[in-house]
């Protein structure tokens, strides 16, 4: 085993820390914010990449910290696990979520965060946990549990009632949609993704390396310098 | 006794050549007029300077009518009955619907958080700003829509008259002409800044006719339909006006400051429920790594 965790080199999550970096630069540079803030007005008047990176505009210093490390734990995961489309998840659900809000709340004038996107990648790592063995696929199943929970409590009462209790002045109003959003987004790819009934066996853990979640926590055995055989 | 009967007939004879002349020949004006100016600037020797206006959407707006005087009725006619005259004033419930019908309109805007219907007896007289910090006080608002309107009737007789003549044709023929001219004006205000924001008019024509006998029941209803096709018209106008002022103060940053709160934007936020549950996934994919 540790032979095998020297034979899948860790991955640098690069998509994760691009989103991380990007969202950083644009908190710092306001002219960078003004052109990709989403903004219903300029949005109305073309603008519509403002749908998309919306989420990487963050109103706050806490309002990005918050989600910044979410994003690292959870982008990393998906990453150093190696699952596919992390990428056009990011995008796809920034876009969904930017039309949500726009067709959806029509009284939000500017929109800015990433925790829908958060909540995307979480949802979607859950969903792959879930084709995982052992004690991963059960956490993933409890996390899983925990974020529809939360999605559902939040769209029926509102913003998070621990927001509420924190009494911060957050400077906008929480949009639980955008988290909604995010997790159907998440499944959407994640299904979209998986092959269809009758046809072959995913190349699942897959990846260039062929390197498993099981495979990352050592539930491995080598038969060969690139094969891996999981054990169920 | 003779002389006197015959008199009498050379009278009511003489009397009734002139009925014709009585109830024909005559045309009316109605004036009914408020003005913004006359509000907010009463003393033309006070200059009120106005400051940059700093907003901070979603706004608290009220929508007032500004009071005027009473209206003026001027007649070039040789009529004495017959006649009555239409002197409309805009009611308080005429006020009202026409105040909450552009209330609704702009209720989608997402600057606008909140619209204040405020009656006319709020507000005094060349009240000015004095009495504007006093709504506002009274409301919470910051920005007023002030409303003003001109309507002016007039009337005229067409040939159609001389059928008064039979007096019949008094109670059934429409000789009065009237041509109903309004204008509804909303100007927008920045309170505490004193700054005019913009403004919108809407104007209508109505044209009508009506016996003599309900020419006033036809003149309220004219300058009723006047109002309503002026207050449509300055709707329209309002949305146009509000977009180029969106455009203006994009253009103009040091002109009008924008200053968003918090209840004009949504943000996608994690807590701190969400945060244990993130670290505890991480937390527990090293865990089974390291203990694998």
């Amino acid at each position: 085993m540790a032979a095998a965790r020297r034979l899948t080199p860790p991955r640098i999550p690069a998509w994760t820390l691009l989103l991380c970096g990007a969202a950083g630069i644009v908190f710092t540079v306001p002219e960078l914010q003004a052109l990709l803030i989403y903004s219903r007005a300029a949005i109305g008047d073309g603008e519509l990449w403002r749908l998309v990176t919306g989420s990487l505009v963050h109103f706050s210093p806490s309002h990005l910290a918050y989600n910044i490390a979410a994003l690292f734990i959870v982008g990393g995961l998906i990453e150093t696990l190696r699952y596919r489309h992390f990428a056009t998840l990011c995008m796809v659900s920034g876009a969904l979520i930017g039309l949500a809000i726009y067709v959806g709340k029509p009284e939000i004038f500017a929109f800015g965060g990433l925790s829908g996107v958060v909540t995307a990648s979480v949802t979607f790592l859950c969903l792959h946990g879930l084709h995982e063995t052992g004690a991963w696929r059960r956490l993933c199943q409890v996390v899983l549990v925990c974020v529809g929970i939360k999605i559902t409590t939040e769209l029926v009462f509102g913003p998070s009632l621990l927001a509420v209790l924190g009494g911060e002045d957050l400077g906008f109003v929480p949009l639980p949609l955008s988290h909604f959003v995010g997790a159907v987004t998440a499944a959407l790819v994640f299904f979209t993704g998986q092959p269809r009934l009758g046809t072959a066996a995913p190349a699942r853990p897959t990846s260039r390396s062929g390197a498993t979640a099981s495979t990352a926590l050592g539930e491995t055995s080598l038969t060969g310098s690139n094969h891996i055989e999981v054990i169920r | 006794m003779f002389k006197t009967r015959k008199c009498r007939q050379y009278v009511r004879l003489v009397s009734l050549m002139f009925v014709p002349f009585a109830i024909l020949g005559c045309a009316t004006t109605t004036r009914n007029t408020t003005s913004v100016v006359d509000y907010l600037y009463p003393d033309s020797n006070k200059v009120e300077t106005p400051s940059v206006p700093v907003l901070k959407p979603p706004l608290r707006v009220g929508i007032a009518f500004v009071p005027g005087v009473s209206p003026t009725h001027s007649s070039a006619s040789t009529r004495v009955f017959l006649r009555s005259r239409g002197q409309f004033e805009l009611t308080e419930k005429k006020k009202l619907d026409l105040m909450r019908e552009v209330a609704n309109h702009f209720k989608k805007y997402p600057v606008v958080k909140d619209i204040e219907i405020i009656p006319s007896a709020y507000l005094t007289p060349r009240g000015s700003f004095a009495n504007l910090d006093q709504i506002k006080t009274m409301y919470g608002i910051t920005v007023i829509a002030l409303l003003s309107y001109d309507q002016t009737q007039f009337t005229d007789e067409g040939s159609l008259t001389l059928a008064y003549a039979t007096i019949v044709g008094a109670f059934v023929v429409q000789g009065e002409k009237n041509d109903t001219h309004t204008m509804l004006d909303a100007v927008i205000y920045d309170i505490p800044s004193r700054k005019m924001l913009f403004r919108a008019p809407g104007t209508s024509l109505v044209k009508g006719s009506a016996t003599p006998i309900n020419l006033s029941e036809q003149l309220r209803v004219d300058s009723e339909a006047g109002f309503n096709l002026a207050a449509r018209e300055m709707i329209s106008n309002l949305d146009l006006q509000l977009e180029a002022f969106r455009e203006r103060a994009k253009e103009q940053p040091s002109e009008y400051k924008i200053q968003p709160t918090s209840q004009y934007r949504g943000g996608g936020a994690l807590d701190a429920l969400a945060m244990v549950l993130f670290a505890g996934l991480g937390g527990g994919f090293l865990w089974l790594r390291r203990g694998a």
